[in-house]
């Protein structure tokens, strides 16, 4: 008999997922962008996962009494390297550039290794700035949210997507959406009906480009 | 049209669902956007997007969905470029509702955004004013800091909650140490007593109050007086006072003082035996008057106070008034005035007037003492009469006929003018007396001079010589005048009987003063003349010899 399935809460509405899930976050506020990535931190580390943020709102010391609240020590768990903190920059953009694949790779390492290290699970929040769209364009950057969910098949790393909605025009908002799963709508992850799956929609891509 | 085509496909409705949730929490500027790229994808549309009203016409190939709510349109109409009706069809009435849905958003959205904006100028408004009261209780305390005055605000149960410098420095100590303690606690019982009671007092419609009380400082009781100012909630509960005080020791003990005066003034003025009365100096107005005054002149205050002591009649005239006044102003010694006026029975009043100038801060006054001479001079009337009068007859005496014989001398011998003088006497007087008693000759004298004194000229002098003796002189007379006269006064003696003694007679010697002659040897020839006039028999009028005017 197999052991029973890690599950554990993202932070939104107590809901119970299982590990892998790829959840796109759009927020209209600072304070529910804060919110949201502090709560899933605090489940991520509460169901021993190994938690990541990515983001340039990442407000350490927010961090460390939002955990503190709850009894952790984030001096502990930082040392211990069960949270990760690092800027969309430095992990998105390295060298200048967005290079899915080589996100795709730092996701893959990142989860083989806390496996590898005794975490249940890995999960990632980032928070994904619009000049992305400078950098990479529009095609990349759905072609890289499009491949997370085929890699999470291979590694489930626990995903949630933020994206700016004051930053971010609609009509990409829409696109953003179409390669996430689920999605967050008045605070509750719901299974997001514009979805096209990785494969169906990396074939449209192609498709288009040719 | 084949009935697959209509099949409703629930991810499209999803879908629409999932926009109308996900607009919710989008920006303004982002939701277009999302939802036109979202419209797109629905099944036989190629493109979606917003136009204004008007701008362009439904057609087959393109579909409009008006933003209303109501009748009353909002920002513009969704427009669907549809490359196939068919497929999209079965999805118009959701479509509808989703735009009438969207509308409600937007419409919610903007009247979210209007209280917001509103909301931020109430906030503006009470920063504003927030900051213009904490400036305004900034200026307050800094000017109530700067009062002699003490200023405090306390709760109803006397916690201090604010005192001022002066509050302070009259008690000795900090504004830390006072406020958050009850003044009850250092007020003695009787103030307390007296605090409490105007706290009860208060109301909305009566929310001022002033009152004294003494409290003890440095053991030492000490008179305050508070004008206090309560303030109220909406329901009418007192929430706190305000009061501001003063230290009115000094000016108490001088209300005693000055009391002490008036009472003293009262005594001295309103029930002095002498007339007072103050009065303005220019216009002579008479301000006040004493008791006496209104007692002897039988007049009430009302008829008196505003009038001039000329316009009373007490003063002769207003120039001799101001004279007096200038000569008070001038700071030179009035000579007191005599006045003469009808007292309340019509009675001959007489007094002498004296005024003093009396300064009262920037104001002066004239205060006039009158001394009421009238009994004086009733008295000095009378002993001037009893000295010159007979008093049995109320005629000249013989002390005053002396008198008045040498001045005339004098005036005869000046002015050249005859100057007769009658010695007249009563024959046989004696037996009146013996024979009808002394009352009925007292009465006969009485008679007699009252005819002799009808007969005679206001300035004629008629004096009693002595016994039944009369003395006449009539300067200016002639010698045939004064016979005629004498003739006169011997006939209506003669003619009327007199009622207590029957009839009589009288006998009259007349002599004219001669030039050089003294009164004495004047009297002497008429009393010869009256001498002859009884020797010859009575009843008649002899002239004495050498009288030839």
């Amino acid at each position: 008999m197999n052991p029973p399935a890690h599950g554990c809460s993202i932070g939104f509405a107590n809901d119970q997922f299982e590990p892998g899930v790829h959840v796109c976050h759009i927020y209209g506020d600072d304070q529910e962008q804060q919110n949201a990535l502090l709560k899933f931190l605090l489940t991520g580390v509460r169901g021993g996962e190994r938690s990541s943020c990515f983001s340039e709102h990442c407000d350490e010391q927010a961090i460390a009494q939002e955990l503190s609240r709850n009894g952790i020590s984030y001096a502990e768990v930082s040392r211990a390297g069960a949270v990760i903190l690092g800027g969309v920059r430095e992990v998105y953009f390295e060298s200048g550039d967005f290079d899915p694949d080589r996100m795709l790779g730092r996701l893959r390492g990142l989860y083989r290794e806390s496996l590898e290290q005794g975490y249940p699970a890995a999960r990632v929040i980032g928070d994904m700035l619009p000049e992305v769209l400078d950098i990479a364009g529009r095609t990349r950057l759905l072609e890289y949210e499009s491949r997370v969910t085929l890699l999470q098949r291979e590694c489930p790393i626990t995903a949630v997507c933020q994206y700016d909605g004051r930053a971010f025009s609609g009509a990409d908002i829409l696109e953003i959406l179409k390669v996430h799963p689920l999605t967050v709508v008045q605070g509750a992850v719901i299974r997001n009906p514009f979805y096209i799956p990785p494969e169906t929609y990396l074939a449209l891509q192609r498709d288009a480009s040719r | 049209m084949s009935t697959a085509t209509r099949t409703l496909d629930a991810r499209v409705l999803g879908q629409l669902l999932l926009m109308q949730s996900a607009v919710i929490g989008l920006p303004d500027e982002t939701i277009f956007g999302f939802v036109c790229q979202g419209l797109g994808e629905l099944p036989g549309v190629t493109r979606a997007l917003l136009v204004r009203d008007g701008e362009a016409a439904a057609t087959s190939s393109r579909q409009q969905f008006p933003l209303r709510v109501g009748e009353r349109p909002l920002r513009g109409i969704i427009e669907l470029e549809v490359a196939d009706s068919n497929a999209l069809s079965p999805y118009l009435g959701y479509l509808e509702n989703f735009c009438s849905t969207l509308a409600l958003i937007l419409e919610e959205r903007d009247q979210r955004q209007r209280i917001q904006e509103q909301q931020q100028v109430l906030e503006q408004r009470v920063a504003e004013r927030t900051r213009a009261l904490t400036q305004s209780e900034a200026r307050f305390r800094a000017l109530s800091n700067d009062l002699p005055a003490m200023v405090c605000e306390y709760l109803p149960d006397s916690t201090l909650t604010y005192v001022n410098d002066a509050y302070c420095a009259y008690f000795g100590k900090t504004a830390k140490t006072l406020v958050g303690r009850r003044f009850f606690d250092f007020l003695p019982a009787e103030a307390v007593a007296a605090v409490r009671r105007e706290i009860a007092s208060f109301r909305p419609e009566q929310p001022t109050n002033s009152y004294k009380h003494t409290v003890l400082k440095d053991g030492k009781p000490v008179w305050h007086e508070w004008m206090d100012r309560a303030f109220f909630d909406e329901t009418g509960q007192l929430l706190r006072i305000q009061g501001v005080g003063f230290d009115i020791t000094a000016r108490q003990e001088a209300e005693i003082e000055l009391a002490k005066a008036k009472e003293l003034f009262e005594r001295a003025f309103r029930d002095n035996p002498s007339l007072m009365a103050i009065s303005d100096p220019e216009s002579g107005r008479l301000i006040d008057v004493n008791n006496t005054w209104l007692e002897r002149m039988g007049l009430r205050h009302e008829q008196i106070c505003g009038k001039t002591m000329v316009e009373l009649g007490l003063f002769p005239n207003e120039q001799a008034r101001r004279q007096l006044v200038q000569e008070i102003l001038a700071g030179r010694r009035s000579h007191p005035v005599e006045i003469e006026a009808p007292d309340k029975n019509g009675r001959a009043f007489f007094g002498e007037a004296a005024g003093e100038i009396i300064h009262v801060g920037p104001h002066r006054f004239l205060f006039v003492t009158i001394q009421d001479l009238t009994r004086q001079r009733e008295l000095r009337t009378r002993l001037e009469r009893e000295a010159t009068h007979d008093a049995l007859t109320g005629v000249y005496n013989r002390q005053f006929a002396d008198g008045y014989l040498i001045r005339e001398i004098a005036a005869a011998d000046r002015l050249d003018h005859p100057l007769p003088l009658l010695i007249a006497d009563l024959d046989h007087f004696k037996r009146v007396n013996d024979r009808f008693g002394h009352l009925a000759g007292d009465s006969v004298l009485q008679e007699v001079t009252g005819r002799l004194g009808a007969r005679i000229r206001q300035n004629d002098l008629l004096a009693r010589w002595g016994g039944e003796e009369f003395i006449l002189a009539l300067p200016g007379t002639h010698r045939a005048g004064a016979v005629r006269l004498a003739e006169c006064l011997r006939r209506d003696i003669e003619l009327r009987p007199f009622e207590a003694a029957g009839p009589m007679t009288l006998s009259i010697g007349l002599a004219m003063w001669r030039p050089g002659e003294s009164a004495a040897q004047w009297i002497n020839r008429a009393d010869q003349a009256l001498y002859a006039a009884k020797h010859q028999g009575r009843n008649r009028v002899c002239i004495a010899a050498d009288t030839d005017r």
